[in-house]
């Protein structure tokens, strides 16, 4: 017995009477309605399947009806098929035009009735599965993107020697990318900025794992350091490597501190590979107290040290990206901020950007754009960023909707020293 | 993106044409996957791909960490964009590249 309610308009009774005899046969659930302004009436107040409607009627015809009902977002979607007399096939393919779905000749077959009638459910019932496939989907989306934002710093910390500021702008579809800012021991400032591999809820899971993993082992590594030894600033240790045969000498808890990124591949590599996920990342620990800013790079885009007059330089990736190599060792490099000096990182949404021809902004016009903006006197991280966001977001108007755009900026200012 | 597939003997040829992005790499990685055998020799030509994203390096991935110990993988035709790409996230250390594909022949052993 089928659950379906079916409604009849036509303003002759003996049409009404045998269709809803014939449909009641055949199973559905029949209400009548004799002129279109009661069939709109009926529609609003109860929930139909589908609508058999003749189009000569007095009051409403069925042309008004249809007008209607495709007006109607909730309506709309109720299947309409036009029952007419043979000679009136200009009447129906108007109707047909107005959004019905299909039409019955008059006199009523029963076959052909019934054919029509189970078609036309069949498309709604399909439809009605898509849609709700669809807000499945878009929920899943929703979710994604959610966990993404919540891995976000809410806000960035204010800090004396430091400004920094920051834009996120998820694409439609959920990506992976991330930044970080957060505050250590000894005045020191984690930045990093990474983008994991690909898109949907997996790169977004995996930015939540990646992002959680260099957190918690920067922040234990700090920890640890501080009760292993009585000062842990007055240790330091030697880094070399075949690039950097002469060795960069670090304070202890700076090298601990980046050694995280390792700590956080091998743990991905060891556990997560069969996904065949992986991020590239910048990592970076600046000494507020120094200037000095050491950083590994996992195969990330390399960030631009900004001065005063010129692009001061580029930290360029200094191993591979995280969770491609189990045991990979990453490089470690430091560069020396002056006051005033600025640092922009940023992912590949940003440089693959595309403008409604199709073309990149670009690597090139990135930098050019960060230098100009940098030079004009007193900008701020807040500033330069916001600029920068400006100038993306009119460049790729009217294109097709890219990646993440992350962005994070910051301004090395003189350290304010206490009394 | 289309992917054409030349089967030779035991070689096969993947000719890929077009962008390798999010929405393209799941196509790609079925396409490129069930063509991993024990004894493989596979060529990937990629000259004809102007742009990847990090889904196509995914599927690279993939396509190494699942290549048996007497499987062979040789990457050809990479544009600089890709090849730029690659060198900075560290994927070039994980392949075979070469500039053609009569180079690629020669690669395989």
């Amino acid at each position: 017995m089928s659950e379906h309610t079916l409604l009849v308009v036509d303003d002759n009774q003996l049409n009404r009477d045998s269709l809803s005899r014939i449909l009641n046969r055949q199973g559905y659930r029949v209400e009548t309605a004799e002129n279109g302004l009661e069939a709109l009436e009926r529609l609003h107040c109860q929930d139909f399947d589908l609508v058999l409607l003749d189009i000569m009627m007095p009051v409403m015809n069925g042309y008004e009806v249809l007008k209607h009902l495709k007006a109607d977002a909730k309506l709309r979607r109720i299947p309409v098929i036009v029952v007419s007399a043979n000679e009136e096939i200009e009447s129906v393919v108007q109707c047909i035009e107005l959004g019905a779905e299909d039409y019955l000749p008059k006199p009523f077959n029963r076959v052909l009735l019934q054919a029509r009638i189970t078609a036309s459910l069949e498309r709604k019932r399909l439809y009605d599965q898509e849609q709700q496939y669809l807000e499945l989907v878009r929920r899943e989306l929703a979710t994604g993107r959610q966990i993404q934002t919540d891995f976000l710093p809410p806000e960035l910390p204010r800090l004396n020697g430091l400004e920094l500021a920051a834009c996120f702008k998820p694409a439609r579809e959920v990506a992976g990318d991330f930044f970080d800012a957060f505050v250590l021991p000894g005045n020191r400032v984690v930045l990093v900025v990474a983008d994991v591999c690909d898109k949907g809820v997996g790169a977004a899971l995996f930015m939540a794992l990646t992002r959680s993993l260099l957190r918690v082992l920067a922040q234990q590594a700090a920890a640890r350091l501080q009760l292993l030894a009585s000062d842990p600033e007055q240790h330091f240790v030697l880094v070399k490597d075949k690039k950097l045969p002469e060795g960069l000498l670090l304070a202890a808890p700076t090298y601990e501190i980046l050694q995280a990124v390792k700590l956080a591949n091998d743990y991905i590599t060891l556990n997560h590979n069969r996904v065949d996920m992986f991020a590239t990342l910048f990592f970076g620990v600046l000494e507020l107290n120094t200037g000095k800013l050491a950083y590994i790079n996992a195969g990330h885009e390399a960030p631009l040290h900004l001065g005063s007059n010129a692009l001061r330089g580029r930290l360029k990736a200094t191993g591979p990206a995280v969770g491609v190599m189990p045991g990979a060792n990453f490089g470690i490099r430091q560069v020396q901020f002056e006051p005033g000096d600025g640092f922009l990182a940023y992912t590949d949404g940003v440089t693959e950007a595309r403008n409604q021809a199709g073309q990149f902004f670009g690597e090139k016009q990135l930098v050019q754009i960060a230098v100009e903006s940098f030079e004009q006197a007193q900008v701020s991280a807040e500033g330069l960023i916001q600029k920068l966001e400006g100038l993306i977001q009119s460049y790729i108007a009217g294109g097709e909707p890219g990646d993440d755009i992350t962005m994070l900026t910051a301004i090395y200012t003189l350290t304010q020293q206490a009394d | 993106m289309k992917v054409n597939i030349r089967t030779q003997a035991e070689l096969t040829v993947i000719e890929v044409s077009g962008d390798i992005d999010s929405r393209s790499a799941p196509a790609l990685q079925n396409e490129l996957l069930p063509l991993v055998t024990p004894e493989c020799k596979l060529i990937l030509e990629l000259s004809q791909v102007e742009f990847m994203t990090s889904a196509g390096l995914r599927v690279l991935l993939s396509l190494r960490r699942q290549l048996p110990q007497n499987g062979q993988l040789v990457l050809v035709g990479l544009n600089d964009q890709i090849r730029d790409t690659m060198t900075t996230t560290g994927f070039l250390e994980l392949f075979i590249i070469q500039p053609t594909l009569p180079a690629g022949l020669a690669a395989l052993v």
